[in-house]
């Protein structure tokens, strides 16, 4: 990308909204020891339920943790997550797609046919089922997230990868005598980078939810990991007496969440607004 | 017609295909699994004789492979085995369940379908107007907000601090306005986000401009040609949205307490009562198979493009 | 009154984000009864914005920013929008270069046409019945077969005939063809060429052609309009325009047509490039290009004056 295309999206509110609060979650997670104002395993029963005050901005839990704490430690865990969900994905899903997309007919059916078998129920269901294999754990969470959601990937990248290789530009590659896996990679691959880019600022968001949603029913991250979906579930039964346990992790996966939503449509409006999810 | 039924009964074979190996991997892992549910029955004390009795009694002392086909069979007669917690029939105790996840899920789409539909024209009408630009945010928030803490905060809000609500479970129509509006909120802002992108994407086509041409109203304009139009997409999404609602409502039956079988699907989890988590797992994938299928018949019919194409071949 | 089309000092600008576009600026013309004129110029002259400002069709960012337009003694820019929806389809039509894309693709071509007489309250049977006779005056084979059909089915030249029955089944006393044929075959140009000159006589309908081929416009035109860069530049009966010409530009253009006459093998180009309309040089616009340029024509905009009968032009040189 060249200087006028940065300035250009630089000047897109979206992105720059976007990037800045990403930026504060990656702060956060880096800084958290001298963010936090205490670790976020240390117990005080003395001080338990307390609403939020000076010493405890977000208050504390039935243990006497500071919620405040936890939930920026809970930072690492939410872009460890991320960013591994996203990898995974990404390298299985491009993959696949680039594969199915280039070589048509058999590797391309069966390919679509083990798309077809991750995507035949909802990811909620099948990431509930890969855990109860695997059992409750972060890890676990993210393999199951990972696998669900690769099949995004090669239905788009298959798209383009098949309308581009019938490109002249293609043709006479081939004509050069290039073998395919650099056809492939030389050629194709760099054309789809734009799509690559939504779709991760698609997958970033989704993991984050469906982790702490995993989290929240009790599969994910297991205690005293300072997971978000953890920490809300802890304060369902206590909605009425401190209900700031459940709130302030919501709206930090608001604000998180929101935050790579909003890079993403920025980052679509620039590099190809006819996408389609 | 002849020719929309081939398609059907092609799609749906290349479904059933996909259910038989989700079925099988189901199957093969759960059966694989560490941890005895078995043990779990029979408790710690229980003398290895009890145990091999009930072994026989759940038939797990089959070779794998024998118990699958039996599984496969009885199934297909609608016999999902025994719940090992329960000790119901794994059939029964799903179907019982099911109704009100249909009910639940079923409103919701309804709703979603016939709320979004004017809303995303609305806003694609009047694109880049203040109440467009409110539309586009709030379903930004929306879609970003964890569907979990929002039904929590519902009960918060309505049936805590002002008690309209019930709280949890099912006692009669109000007990599905929280759980329903949950789901709402975090769905339908995607569906209204691609409505109105395919209708901008219609609003620019030539062939409005053309009906503009011809002296036709602009309320014939917007129903006849434009939302006539962007229906066969739309209709598709709600039809491919289904599974993902009710898959969904496993976490918002969690949280309201709500009978159904999502509710069902997690504490077969967390107790690790293998039978029913198949069941319901596999029922999920059936109708996720007949959804797609439903949506892409329906594109057929509404879609002469679709249409004409398959009865030339 | 033989006119029933004029216009008087329209002025169009866009509102980009990169500034306002002077697209169309200061055009006089008009449109008799049972007459061809053609507007013809190069992409982006300005033309097709002439034809959707007729019809107030403009894009949103378009605006009329002086000028009038009067259609059959009304004033088109004074109406209100009920009266531009009534006023649409029943005098005024309006055909485009790609017909696939300007007809609605989920509903029969028959239905299409049919939508506009209904407006009129007439029955669905008297409707059908209209329908089945404009197919046939517009020689579309199998009318009857041809109105369940849908857009896709058909041949481009086939739907340009579904276009151009939807737009002329009211009556309308101008139908503006925008480009009709670029889109088309040569031999089907040359088809529905032939359809839309009988329309001046057999339906009592002008046309307003708006082309960058000349070919189209010998063929067809009783009189022509030459556009460049928004700027009418000259307008006159075909064989004035073709054989006469006044304008620099419009005898450039004419030496660029490939004849059987001309012995050497080399085409015109005309050096130069259109100029940039956001900030359109003060003078004529052709003036960068012009190889015969004096000082005013950098600094005077020319006006249109008529120089023998019906034949206009807009340039200095010929007032030197």
């Amino acid at each position: 990308m060249n200087n006028k295309k940065i300035k250009k999206l630089i000047k897109n509110k979206n992105f720059l909204y976007g990037l800045i609060i990403s930026l504060t979650v990656i702060i956060c997670a880096i800084f958290a020891d001298y963010i936090a104002l205490h670790p976020y395993d240390k117990i005080n029963i003395l001080d338990k339920l307390q609403p939020p005050s000076s010493d405890y901005y977000f208050g504390t839990d039935i243990y006497g943790r500071c919620i405040f704490s936890r939930i920026i430690y809970g930072t690492r865990i939410v872009l460890k997550v991320g960013f591994i969900v996203t990898v995974i994905q990404l390298i299985i899903g491009v993959t696949l797609g680039l594969l199915a997309g280039y070589y048509g007919r058999k590797v391309s059916k069966f390919i679509s046919f083990i798309t077809d078998i991750t995507w035949s129920m909802p990811a909620i269901v099948m990431s509930l089922a890969i855990v109860t294999i695997l059992g409750p754990s972060l890890t676990n969470v993210v393999i199951a997230i990972a696998f669900v959601g690769w099949a995004q990937y090669t239905k788009i990248i298959s798209a383009k990868t098949k309308t581009l290789k019938n490109l002249p530009f293609i043709d006479a590659a081939r004509v050069l005598g290039e073998s395919d896996f650099n056809i492939i990679t030389k050629y194709i691959l760099p054309n789809t980078v734009n799509q690559i880019i939504i779709l991760v600022t698609l997958t970033l968001p989704r993991a984050v939810l469906s982790t702490s949603a995993l989290g929240f029913l009790g599969l994910g991250a297991q205690p005293p990991a300072p997971d978000w979906g953890v920490i809300l579930s802890q304060g369902v039964n206590l909605i009425e007496i401190a209900p700031w346990i459940s709130i302030t992790p919501g709206l930090s996966l608001l604000y998180v969440v929101l935050g790579y939503n909003i890079l993403g449509e920025g980052l679509k409006e620039m590099l190809d607004p006819k996408f389609d999810y | 017609m002849i020719f929309l039924l081939e398609y059907i009964i092609r799609r749906l074979f290349i479904g059933v295909l996909v259910l038989l190996t989700v079925s099988i991997l189901l199957f093969a892992i759960m059966h694989s699994m560490p941890g005895d549910p078995i043990q779990l029955i029979a408790g710690d004390r229980a003398d290895p004789q009890k145990i091999l009795e009930l072994r026989i009694k759940f038939g797990l002392d089959k070779p794998l492979y024998i118990q699958y086909f039996k599984w496969l069979l009885n199934a297909l007669r609608g016999d999902f085995g025994l719940s090992i917690l329960a000790s119901q029939p794994v059939s029964v105790l799903i179907m019982s369940r099911l109704k009100y996840t249909l009910m639940l899920s079923g409103i919701a789409v309804l709703l979603q379908y016939i709320l979004a539909i004017p809303i995303a024209l609305l806003a694609a009408f009047k694109k880049n107007s203040l109440l467009d630009k409110f539309t586009v945010y709030s379903t930004i928030i929306l879609w970003s907000t964890p569907q979990f803490w929002l039904g929590i905060l519902l009960i918060l809000l309505f049936a805590v601090k002002i008690p309209i609500f019930p709280i949890s479970g099912y006692s009669g129509p109000l007990s599905l306005v929280l759980p329903v509006a949950t789901i709402l909120l975090t769905n339908m802002a995607s569906g209204i986000r691609i409505t109105r992108s395919e209708i901008v994407d219609i609003l620019n086509e030539k062939y409005v401009i053309t009906a503009y041409a011809k002296g036709l109203k602009e309320k014939v304009i917007l129903i006849k040609h434009v939302l006539r139009n962007a229906l066969i997409p739309t209709t598709v999404m709600f039809f491919l949205s289904i599974p993902w609602i009710i898959g969904g409502s496993v976490i918002v039956e969690k949280i309201f307490a709500y009978p159904g079988m999502g509710y069902l699907l997690w504490t077969s989890i967390t107790k690790q009562d293998y039978p029913v988590v198949q069941g319901i797992v596999l029922i999920i994938a059936l109708l996720t198979v007949v959804s797609n299928t439903l949506g892409d018949v329906v594109v057929a019919y509404l879609d002469p493009r679709v249409r004409k194409n398959m009865e030339g071949k | 009154m033989n006119t029933i089309l004029d216009v008087k000092k329209l002025t169009i600008d866009f509102k980009t984000e990169n500034g306002t576009v002077k697209a169309v600026e200061n055009i006089n013309f008009n449109i008799k009864k049972k007459e061809i004129f053609a507007l013809v110029g190069e992409s982006g002259c300005g033309k097709s914005t002439i034809a959707f400002s007729l019809m107030r069709l403009l894009a949103k960012n378009g605006m009329i920013t002086d000028g009038s337009i009067n259609f059959n003694g009304k004033d088109v820019l004074k109406m209100s929008k009920q009266e531009m929806f009534a006023f649409r389809g029943t005098e005024i039509g309006m055909i485009f270069q790609n017909p696939l894309d300007s007809l609605n693709p989920v509903m029969s071509v028959g239905n299409q046409v049919s939508e506009s007489l209904l407006l009129d309250n007439i029955s669905k049977e008297k409707a059908w019945e209209e329908v089945i006779k404009i197919f046939e005056d517009v020689k579309i084979s199998d009318p009857k077969e041809r109105f369940e059909s849908y857009p896709f089915e058909l041949s481009g030249g086939m739907r340009q005939r579904v276009m151009i029955s939807m737009m002329i089944s009211r009556k309308p006393l101008l139908l503006i063809a925008d480009e009709p044929t670029t889109a088309l075959d040569v031999t089907i140009q040359a088809q529905i060429l032939k359809v839309i000159r009988r329309l001046k006589d057999d339906f009592n309908t002008s046309v307003l052609l708006i082309t960058h081929d000349f070919g189209v416009v010998a063929e067809t035109a009783d009189r022509v309009g030459v556009m460049y860069a928004g700027n009418l530049v000259e307008m006159g009966n075909l064989s004035d325009i073709f054989k006469k010409s006044l304008h620099p530009y419009t005898k450039l253009l004419m030496k660029a047509l490939p004849t059987i006459s001309k012995k050497e093998g080399r085409l015109v180009n005309i050096p130069g490039m259109v100029p940039n309309l956001i900030n359109p040089p003060s003078g004529c616009r052709f003036a960068n290009r012009c190889p015969s340029a004096i000082d005013i024509c950098t600094k005077v905009s020319p006006t249109l004056k008529e120089y023998s009968d019906e034949h206009y032009c807009a340039c200095h040189l010929l007032e030197v």
